[in-house]
C-alpha cells in the first residue's frame, strides 16, 4: 500500500518508510524550497543505510501476527528545517498578508479555503523556537542508527512523522497541526507543534476542523476573528455571527478589553464589573486614544464601522484595537472619517 | 436452589468431606457462578480450585479481553466454550494521539473466523482500538444468525459499506454504536439497508457520520423501532428532523441531537421544545453541534431528569452554560468546552451539587496566542460546589500547587483525575516551581485514585509521591515528566495494582524499564515512546520475560505490550 505523502506545517513532504527511504523524497513533492531538500536528503541517505541494517536486525516483533514492521516515515529535523526554512515553504502559495518574520500559511493541500491565516511571530526567533521545541523529542529514523546505545541527544525537532489515519479528511487532520477554530487555513502558533500534545482525540480534532470546512463553504455557522489590543497581553476570539449590528459588538468588545486598559482584573484575567470602568473604555474607544480598525479580505487594515453590519462581518478577517496615534497606517479615507469621528 | 438439590449437595459434602474435594454438583456450582457478573471476582473463583475453574469456564458468557494481543482466540475458545458476548481491545491508547504508526495491528478479523467456528450464536461484540474492514465487518453480519449489539470505539480500516452490509444482515440487531471511528464515511445510504420488517433497534449511534443520511429511510426506522432507547444522531440531522423523530420516540433514554442551530420560526421553535420536553425519560443529551444561546433554551424543559450532559461540541459563553445549569439540577455528569470559561465552571458549582464528573475540552488546543479557556479558578470553583465530584478531565494553561491542594481537600474521593496543563513541561504559575505538590497532594489525599493523568513541570519527586501514596492506582499517564530513571523506578517499585503504565517524552531510560520486571506481570500494558530506552534495553527485557509481549521499533515509538492471562483481565474501562 503506498503511503500517501505527507505534509508538515512547513510543507515539506516526509520520506516514505525506512526501507524505501533510499528512494527518497519524490521530486514530485510539491514542498520546500529547493535548498532544503539535499541537506535532508543528505541525512536520510546517510542514515537510513545504518538504519535498515540496525533495524533488521534488532527487529523484534513478538506476538505481531505476520506483521512487517510498518512502514515508518523519518521525521525531519528541526534544524534543517529551521535554517532551511525561513522563506515561504510553499511554493506556488502566495502568501498576501505576509507579516515579515511571521510564520507561513498553510498549504494549498488545504481546500476550500479563502485565505491565510499568519500567526505573527510575536517577535520569537527561530532559536526560540528551538528552546521551546525541547521539550518535544525527536522521532525517525535516527533513533535507531547506529549509536542506538546512547541515550539520545538530539532535541530538535519537529513534528513526528507517524501514520496516516485512515480518514478521508485532507492532509490538515493529521496530525495536531490544524488549528481548530477559524475558518482559514492557519499556521500552528509560534511555537514547535507536538504530535498527539495536547493528547486530544482525532475525532473531537476532526469535529473542530470539520467545523470550519462548513464555515468557509457554507458562510454559516461561526465567524471566529480574532481580536488583539495593543498592549494587552493576548488576544480573543469573537463570533461575529453572535452580534447583529455596531453597537452589540463594540459593547461586548468593550467588556472583553475594559481589564486591559484599566487594568482591573481579578488573578484570573476577568474583566472586573465595575460598570464605570466599561463607560471608561467606550470614552477610550470614541476618543482619541483607541480605534478599532479590522484586516479585510484584501490585506488591508479598514476603520470598523465604514460599511454595513453584514459586509463587515463577510470581509473582516481580523480585528485590532490600535492606538489612535498608530492609526495614520490606516487609508487616508479612514483617517479621515476618524477625525470626523472624533 | 430446590431444597432437595440442597439435602444432596450436604450429603455430598458430608461424604467427601475426607476427600476433601469440592463437592457441588457442577450444575449446582455453574448456576450460581453464572450468576457473578464482574469479571474480577470471576477471576478470583477460577483459581480457588480445578472444579471451580471449570465450572466458571463453563458459565461464563462474557469474556472481556483487555489487550488483544494477550492471548489468542483459539485459547479464549478452548477454555470458555460458551460465549455470547466478546469485549476486545487491541492498540494502545496512544494511538488516538496519532502516536502508534498505521497498520499496527490489532486486526478482528482472525478473532472473527474462530468465533464463527466455535460461538456460532455470538451476541455481541464490542470493540475498541480494533482495525476491522468491511469485508470482516460483512463476515460478521453473515456468520452469526444471533447477532445483536456490535460497538465500535476508536476503530478504524471500514467504511460505511460495512455498516450497510451489517444493517442488512443482522436480523435480530438491537445496538450499532459507532464511536470516534477512523471510518471511511462514502455516504448515509446505509441506513436504508435496514429492512422494513426490523424493529428490534434498542441503540444507534451514528453521531461519528458526517455525511448526510437518508433522513426519510431514518425516519422511518425511528418510527418502528418502538423500542429504541438510545439515538445519537450526526450534524447532518438539523433541528426540524430531530423534532419530527422525537415526535415518534418519546421514550428516547439518551438522546444525541444533530446540529443545533437553524432558523426556526416561532412554532418550528415551540414544537421543538415541545417534542423536547416529552421525553420523560430523557437522561443523557449529547450532540448539540454548534449550540447557541438561541436554542438553547429550547432545551430548559427537558432538563430536568438529565444526569449527563455533553456540550463538549458546542462553544458556549459563560452566560449561556450558567442559563441551562440552572435547569439542570440533577446533573451527575458534564461535559464542556473551556469557551465557558472560569465563569461557567463557577456557575457549575453554583447549580450542580450532585456533579460527580467533569470533563473540560480546550476549543483551541493548538493555539497558544490565544489564552481563553479555563484556569485554576474554574476547577476550584467547582471543587468547592461539587463535593461528590470523583472525576475530572481538565485541560488548561495555567495551575497552582496550592489550588490542586484544596480541590482535593474538597474532594478527596477522586477516583480519576487527568490533568493537562496544555503547555508541556509549566511550573506552577505562581511560585515558578515544579507541579509535584499538587500531584503529591492528589494522591495522598485521594486514596481510591484508579486512574492518574500527570502534568506541567515535575520532578522525579512526584513519582515518588505516586509510588508511594497511590496503593490503588491501575492507570498512569505521564508525558513531558520526570528528571531521571529514578521517577519510574519509584513508580513501579510502589502502586501495587498499577496495570497501564503510559509515557512519552521522558528522560527514564533502559535501567528504569528493566526495574519493572516483576511488576510487567501483573500489567495489562506499557507503553514508553520518546524515552531512553534503547534497542539493547528492550532486548534485555524481552530475554528476561520471555512470556511478555515486547515491540520495539527503532525511532519509533517502543511499545511494550506485556502478556496478561485472561484470568487477570479487568472491568471496562471507562475510557
Amino acid at each position: 500500500m503506498s503511503t500517501p505523502l505527507e505534509h508538515d506545517y512547513i510543507g515539506l513532504a516526509e520520506t516514505s518508510s525506512v526501507e524505501r527511504s533510499s528512494e527518497k523524497i519524490p521530486s514530485s513533492s510539491s514542498s520546500s524550497s529547493s535548498s532544503s531538500i539535499p541537506s535532508i536528503e543528505d541525512k536520510t541517505s546517510r542514515t537510513t543505510n545504518d538504519t535498515y541494517l540496525n533495524l533488521k536486525e534488532t527487529e523484534l516483533s513478538l506476538g505481531l501476527p505476520g506483521s512487517q514492521p510498518p512502514e515508518r516515515k523519518l521525521s525531519l529535523f528541526g534544524k534543517d528545517l529551521e535554517t532551511n526554512d525561513k522563506s515561504n515553504g510553499f511554493p506556488g502559495c502566495p502568501l498576501k498578508n505576509l507579516v515579515s518574520g511571521a510564520k507561513r500559511g498553510f498549504s494549498d493541500a488545504i481546500d476550500g479555503y479563502n485565505g491565510k491565516w499568519v500567526f505573527s511571530m510575536n517577535g520569537k526567533s527561530d532559536v526560540e523556537l528551538a528552546k521551546g521545541a525541547v521539550l518535544a523529542s525527536p522521532r525517525g529514523g535516527l533513533d535507531a542508527k547506529s549509536n542506538s546505545q546512547q541515550p539520545r541527544t538530539s532535541v530538535s525537532v519537529m513534528k513526528q512523522a507517524v501514520g496516516v489515519p485512515q480518514s478521508p479528511k485532507p492532509v490538515q487532520d493529521e496530525q495536531n497541526l490544524v488549528p481548530p477554530v477559524n475558518e482559514h487555513a492557519s499556521a500552528p502558533a509560534a511555537k514547535a507543534q507536538v504530535v498527539g500534545w495536547p493528547p486530544i482525540r482525532s475525532f473531537r480534532k476532526n469535529s473542530m476542523t470539520s467545523n470550519l470546512a462548513k464555515n468557509s463553504d457554507e458562510g454559516a455557522g461561526c465567524i471566529y476573528v480574532k481580536v488583539s489590543m495593543d498592549g494587552a497581553p493576548y488576544l480573543r476570539k469573537v463570533d461575529l455571527k453572535t452580534y447583529n449590528n455596531y453597537m452589540d459588538f463594540s459593547s461586548a468588545l468593550e467588556k472583553m478589553f475594559s481589564c486591559f486598559t484599566i487594568g482591573q482584573c481579578n488573578s484570573n484575567g476577568l474583566p472586573a464589573r465595575d460598570g464605570l470602568s466599561e463607560s471608561r473604555l467606550m470614552d477610550l474607544l470614541h476618543g482619541s486614544e483607541y480605534v478599532l480598525t479590522y484586516e479585510d479580505k484584501d490585506g488591508d487594515w479598514m476603520l470598523v464601522g465604514d460599511v454595513p453590519w453584514e459586509m463587515f462581518t463577510d470581509s473582516c478577517r481580523r480585528l485590532r484595537i490600535m492606538k489612535g496615534s498608530e492609526a495614520t497606517t490606516l487609508a487616508p479615507r479612514a483617517m479621515e472619517k476618524c477625525k470626523n469621528q472624533n | 436452589m430446590e431444597s432437595s438439590e440442597l439435602k444432596r449437595s450436604k450429603d455430598s459434602v458430608n461424604s467427601c468431606e475426607s476427600a476433601r474435594r469440592s463437592s457441588f454438583p457442577d450444575e449446582v456450582l455453574e448456576r450460581v457462578l453464572s450468576l457473578l457478573k464482574s469479571h474480577r471476582d470471576r477471576s478470583s473463583v477460577s483459581l480457588v480450585c480445578k472444579d471451580w475453574y471449570n465450572a466458571e469456564r463453563w458459565s461464563r458468557t462474557h469474556v472481556f479481553i483487555g489487550n488483544c494481543y494477550s492471548v489468542s482466540p483459539e485459547i479464549v475458545a478452548r477454555r470458555f466454550p460458551r460465549i455470547r458476548s466478546v469485549t476486545l481491545k487491541g492498540k494502545p491508547r496512544f494511538s488516538d494521539f496519532n502516536l502508534v504508526p498505521e497498520n499496527w495491528g490489532a486486526d478482528i478479523h482472525a478473532w472473527l473466523v474462530v468465533f464463527a467456528a466455535k460461538y456460532p450464536f455470538l451476541e455481541e461484540l464490542r470493540l475498541k482500538r480494533m482495525a476491522i474492514s468491511d469485508e470482516s465487518l460483512e463476515f460478521l453480519a453473515v456468520s452469526f444468525p444471533n447477532f445483536k449489539a456490535l460497538s465500535l470505539l476508536s476503530c478504524d480500516g471500514f467504511s460505511t459499506n460495512g455498516l450497510a452490509a451489517i444493517a442488512t444482515h443482522c436480523k435480530n440487531l438491537t445496538e450499532l454504536d459507532i464511536q470516534e471511528n477512523g471510518i471511511d464515511d462514502i455516504g448515509g445510504s446505509w441506513l436504508s439497508c435496514f429492512p422494513e420488517s426490523f424493529t428490534t433497534l434498542e441503540v444507534l449511534n451514528f453521531a461519528n457520520l458526517t455525511s448526510d443520511i437518508n433522513f426519510d429511510a431514518l425516519e422511518k426506522l425511528v418510527g418502528r423501532c418502538k423500542s429504541m432507547k438510545v439515538l445519537k444522531l450526526n450534524r447532518s440531522v438539523s433541528l426540524e428532523q430531530l423534532q419530527r423523530l422525537l415526535v415518534n420516540a418519546p421514550q428516547l433514554a439518551e438522546l444525541g441531537t444533530g446540529l443545533f442551530s437553524q432558523e426556526l420560526t416561532i412554532r418550528e421553535y415551540e414544537e421543538l421544545e415541545s417534542a423536547l420536553s416529552n421525553c420523560k425519560n430523557m437522561h443523557t443529551l449529547s450532540g448539540l453541534w454548534d449550540a447557541t444561546g438561541i436554542y438553547l433554551t429550547a432545551l430548559y424543559l427537558a432538563c430536568t431528569h438529565l444526569t449527563f450532559l455533553n456540550l463538549s461540541y458546542a462553544a458556549l459563553q459563560s452566560v449561556e452554560l450558567a442559563k441551562l445549569l440552572a435547569h439542570c439540577p440533577q446533573l451527575k455528569r458534564l461535559w464542556v468546552l473551556d469557551t465557558v470559561e472560569d465563569k461557567g465552571l463557577e456557575a457549575v458549582g453554583l447549580n450542580c451539587p450532585l456533579l460527580e464528573e467533569l470533563r473540560v475540552f480546550p476549543a483551541d488546543p493548538f493555539d497558544d496566542e490565544i489564552v481563553h479557556g479555563v484556569t485554576e479558578a474554574g476547577f476550584v470553583a467547582v471543587s468547592f460546589g461539587c463535593p461528590r465530584l470523583h472525576y475530572v478531565l481538565y485541560f488548561c494553561r495555567q495551575m497552582t500547587n496550592a489550588a490542586v491542594a484544596t480541590i482535593v481537600q474538597n474532594c478527596p474521593d477522586f477516583t480519576h483525575f487527568r490533568l493537562c496543563i496544555m503547555n508541556p513541561g509549566q511550573p506552577d504559575y505562581l511560585t515558578n516551581e515544579p507541579m509535584d505538590e499538587a500531584f503529591g497532594a492528589v494522591v495522598r489525599t485521594c486514596t481510591k485514585l484508579q486512574r492518574l493523568s500527570v502534568s506541567g513541570l515535575l520532578t522525579d519527586l512526584t513519582f515518588e509521591y505516586i509510588g508511594r501514596y497511590a496503593k490503588n492506582l491501575e492507570t498512569l499517564s505521564v508525558a513531558f515528566a520526570g528528571r531521571s530513571d529514578w521517577g519510574m523506578q519509584c513508580v513501579l517499585g510502589g502502586c501495587p495494582k498499577l496495570r497501564k503504565l503510559e509515557i512519552r517524552d521522558c528522560p527514564f531510560g533502559n535501567a528504569a524499564l528493566l526495574s519493572g520486571l516483576e511488576k510487567y506481570e501483573s500489567m495489562r500494558s506499557l507503553w514508553m515512546s520518546a524515552c531512553n530506552v534503547t534497542m539493547n534495553g528492550c532486548r534485555l527485557l524481552a530475554r528476561e520475560m520471555p512470556r511478555l509481549n515486547v515491540e520495539a521499533r527503532g525511532g519509533m515509538p517502543r511499545h511494550l505490550s506485556l502478556l496478561s492471562e485472561m484470568l487477570g483481565t479487568r472491568q471496562t474501562e471507562n475510557h
